[in-house]
């Protein structure tokens, strides 16, 4: 299909020139859309462009406004230390990406290519992770394999023998980044392997190809680049994740742990910006290959595809329904250590169980205000994250003036994919916490927690909306202005609840990614607005583990709650909205 | 209600021409098909009609008023897309109310939701939503939709295109005589040189960004201008008539009469003779080529209709021999430099 919109501005040939171009007057409604993107330009130069800037400037100019070259980052590249830290981020990038993305994919294999039950049961084992901040990886981790862990100690004695691993450090790290990681990979390998052509695999059969030639040929390149996706996020969530390295790293050093110590421990803020645009250097890197792999991969599935087939196979589905089981029990396994350590008295010496350690009465933060505080700013991160996001691929489908200014929005939706949380946090304390900011006044509250939030999980809910609205078919708009409908009437009756799947959907992805994260809202959270993720790391550091677990159950719990209230309003809605879809 | 004109209309995107400087009167009350092969611009001129696409040039007009600055919520032009579009969240009843939402009141909305429904022949399916309703059903309310504003003129963009046989050939009629009864200017594209044929007052056949030729489907049919009209319109036999200027004839294949063996021609009529190459059964006759005696070898096959009795009497097996009978009096004849132009593009 051309594309209209470049027609209409192009140059055209010296007879069309003579005569003035036609070009329809803007009414109030072309108007109107102006105004609209305009705004929308301006939130996304202020939530991500402008901190981004100020990111670099601390980067790149001395404190006296100075230009500094790259001097700082010599300075980096000078230090020791810090290259190690460089070399153990990579190591550890490398060994989660090689263990967990094998792992994922036999997951999702047995889940997508047989027949098996309980294959709702166990995705949600497989995607437990999600729900919890990555530094209750870590304490789980503690909890099964440190000096007094239940499987290190041999069930505490009740087994003849010990299984003791060396956790704290590179393999505590690595375990910790395998289950973080897992269920991003899980789930888009999921995806990948569920759309495969099936005629594919008729066609090779017919032409005699065995099992393995079918993988090699078939089932492989299919999910080339889906794979090619999940090695990237695997990769980059465990370049820069501060949760799990903070609990169990121990000695070990990497990129986000350092970052951390040069901001909060030495004030050293032109380092702490130097080590995060390192930081974020492979993500961008990865982004790019994302980006270009993605945009091949469309024309792969046609509309003609036929879905995959299962055939009856008990051997298979044994072996499927094994391992499968052995992954959800490592999960509950994990889980269940968390939970358990929360409500015992004192792991592992009395077992007796009890409450207390859930009045957080001793820990430096007050009570359960810190967890309370986290769900406010995960509520109204979701409020407004989906209103903004959903709002502002509206505009940029849907609006068909000011090219330019769309093009620059979707860029900027799509630049925080490529952002760690630490480099998000540090940019808005430089961007906010500057006095000749007009924005200064929101420093240290709750908005700007909140804005961080947003413009740190933007890009996939952004994705959401907008695969949602392009699956809507084009012609529904140019119905509507046949019949003389306003566009505002249009959007109201016709796209929004045709968008409600997604609307919920970007909801939860926003609320549950709120809570769990730290990385973000370490350097931003205000002396009295102290968080449940921020509390955890807190009280991790102070030795009161069993606390620290009890708060990473409170905010899965919270999470969990968050999901079944999504999934009973979608059914709810799937039944309220049967009599579209079905025949 | 006054006739649709479109005046020096060019439109380009990129590089590529869509319409180059196309003028068109559709005449008002009637129905009128644009017909041509894909991309050769019939889509655009009709986007440009509606509004959905503005002209590099040109204008737009209905009666005096310049039509080409308005938007097309501005129009009142109906308009029913190849995917009809319906809303999927809303009801068959809704749908066709859509438009109709705070320009009437309530009750004469109830009203004319019915009236429309009983209009396309549905009324009993006013709560079922598009997902519950057939293809037919979901263009017929697609129709009643476009219909209900009382719209000046009436765009339908392959409206049929996307139905079974069977079903198509019941809504051509339908449509006809809703737009027959309504009397409303409607300007229909399609490619399909069949429904144009039986649907439309007036036909407009587009080539390349430029109209072919405008008529009744009877002038289009027996009188095409050029040898792409002839071409696209039915199946017709290019066959030289051996004259010193070098021109083609064109013939229709049912144009043509096979003889018998032993039958002679009418006098006054010329006789082609030849070997069968391929004989394809259509239920009540074969359409067979035919390749002519002393062809040179790139010459194409002549194609006849063959009644099914008499097939089977001649037995037309492969390279079986068949005399034909050319029509008598003067037939279409073109320039032999038409009908190369004309191969040259079709091959």
């Amino acid at each position: 299909m051309p594309d209209f919109e470049a027609a209409a501005y192009q140059p055209s040939g010296t007879a069309a020139a003579a005569v003035p171009r036609r070009r329809r007057r803007w009414g109030r409604a072309e108007w109107l859309q102006a105004m609209l993107l305009l705004l929308l330009l301006l939130g996304m130069t202020v939530l991500v462009a402008l901190p981004l800037a100020s990111l670099f400037r601390q980067a790149f100019l001395t404190p006296e406004g100075e230009f500094a070259g790259l001097s700082y980052f010599r300075a980096y590249l000078e230090s020791p230390a810090l290259l190690q830290s460089l070399g153990n981020t990579v190591f550890i990038s490398f060994m989660t990406t090689v263990i967990a993305v094998p792992l994922a994919f036999l997951l999702a294999y047995a889940l997508t290519r047989t027949d098996i039950r309980g294959k709702s049961v166990y995705k949600a084992m497989a995607l437990l992770p999600l729900f919890a901040p990555t530094m209750m990886h870590g304490i789980g981790l503690v909890y099964l394999f440190g000096n007094q862990g239940a499987i290190s100690t041999g069930l505490f004695g009740w087994l003849p023998f010990e299984l003791r691993i060396p956790l704290y450090g590179k393999v505590g790290i690595i375990m910790a980044e395998v289950i973080y990681t897992f269920p991003q990979a899980f789930l888009i390998l999921s995806a990948a392997l569920a759309i495969s052509d099936y005629r594919l695999y008729e066609a090779s059969e017919t032409l005699g190809a065995g099992k393995l030639r079918q993988l090699l040929t078939v089932t492989l390149p299919s999910v080339k680049y889906g794979l090619i996706s999940a090695i990237i996020v695997c990769a980059t969530l465990s370049f820069t994740d501060f949760g799990a390295p903070k609990v169990v790293g121990g000695p070990y050093n990497v990129l986000a742990t350092d970052m951390f110590k040069q901001v909060i421990g030495q004030q050293n803020m032109a380092l702490g910006a130097v080590v995060s645009i390192v930081l974020s250097l492979p993500a961008v890197a990865a982004f790019i290959i994302d980006r270009i792999a993605s945009r091949k991969q469309q024309a792969y599935v046609t509309s003609r595809s036929t879905p995959y087939a299962v055939r009856p196979g008990r051997l298979r589905n044994a072996l499927a329904h094994s391992y499968a089981s052995l992954i959800a029990l490592a999960m509950l396994l994990l889980l269940g250590a968390v939970v358990m350590a929360s409500l015992v008295k004192a792991w592992p010496y009395n077992l007796t169980l009890t409450l207390a350690k859930y009045e957080f009465a001793d820990a430096a933060a007050g009570g359960l205000t810190p967890f309370w505080n986290s769900v406010r700013m995960a509520a109204w991160t979701a409020l407004a994250g989906t209103f903004i996001t959903f709002a502002a691929a509206y505009m940029i489908e849907n609006i068909r003036i000011l090219r330019a200014i769309r093009q620059a929005s979707y860029f900027l939706a799509i630049v925080p994919l490529a952002l760690p949380g630490l480099a998000i946090g540090l940019a808005y304390i430089f961007f906010f916490n500057d006095p000749a900011n007009p924005l200064h006044a929101l420093y240290g509250t709750m908005a700007v927690l909140v804005l961080a939030n947003v413009a740190h999980f933007y890009s996939v809910p952004f994705m959401t909306a907008t695969t949602s609205l392009k699956m809507m078919d084009k012609e529904f708009a140019h119905v509507s202005a046949s019949l003389n409908v306003s566009w505002p009437r249009f959007f109201v009756r016709i796209a929004l609840p045709l968008s409600l799947p997604a609307i919920l959907e970007m909801l939860v992805y926003f609320f549950v990614n709120a809570m769990v994260t730290v990385s973000a809202v370490i350097f931003l959270y205000g002396a009295d607005l102290k968080l449940a993720s921020v509390a955890i790391v807190g009280m991790d550091d102070a030795g009161d583990t069993a606390k620290a677990a009890a708060m990473s159950v409170l905010i899965v719990a919270a999470n969990l709650l968050a999901r079944l209230a999504y999934e009973a309003v979608s059914a709810l809605l799937r039944k309220r909205t049967s009599g579209w879809r079905s025949r | 209600m006054e006739s649709l004109t479109l005046e020096g209309i060019h439109k380009r995107f990129g590089a590529f021409e869509a319409l180059k400087d196309v003028a068109l009167t559709i005449p008002k009350g009637k129905f009128t098909c644009l017909l041509g092969p894909s991309g050769c611009g019939k889509t655009t001129m009709l986007r440009i009609i509606a509004g959905l696409e503005q002209p590099d040039r040109g204008a737009v007009r209905l009666g005096g008023r310049d039509l080409t600055p308005l938007p097309p919520a501005k129009r009142n032009f109906g308009i029913v897309f190849q995917s009809y579009a319906l809303f999927p969240n809303l009801t068959a009843g809704a749908n066709i109310a859509y438009g109709l939402k705070g320009k009437l009141p309530r009750a004469q909305i109830k009203a004319k939701v019915r009236e429309m429904l009983d209009l396309v022949g549905l009324p009993d399916i006013q709560d079922r939503y598009p997902a519950q309703l057939s293809g037919g059903q979901q263009q017929r309310v697609a129709l009643a939709r476009a219909v209900a504003l009382s719209p000046e003129v009436l765009l339908l963009d392959e409206p049929l295109s996307a139905l079974d046989a069977k079903v198509r050939v019941h809504l051509r009629e339908q449509l006809c005589l809703l737009q027959e009864r309504l009397g409303i200017t409607t300007v229909m594209v399609t490619h399909d040189q069949e429904e144009a044929l039986t649907m439309a007052d007036h036909v407009v056949v587009m080539d390349q960004g430029r109209i072919a030729q405008t008529g009744t489907p009877e002038d289009i049919y027996e009188r095409p201008r050029t040898p792409f009209v002839a071409d696209f319109i039915g199946a017709i036999n290019f066959i030289p008539d051996g004259g010193a200027a070098g021109g083609v004839q064109a013939v229709r294949p049912e144009q043509i009469k096979p003889l018998g063996p032993l039958e002679a021609p009418e006098t006054g009529c010329a006789v082609l003779a030849g070997t069968v190459a391929h004989a394809e059964f259509r239920g009540a006759y074969y359409r067979v080529s035919l390749l002519p005696e002393h062809a040179s070898a790139d010459a194409a096959p002549v194609l006849v209709d063959v009644p099914a009795q008499l097939a089977r009497r001649l037995n037309l097996t492969r390279s079986a021999p068949l005399r034909l009978q050319l029509p008598p009096g003067e037939s279409l004849r073109y320039p032999a430099e038409a009908l190369d132009a004309q191969r040259r593009r079709s091959s």
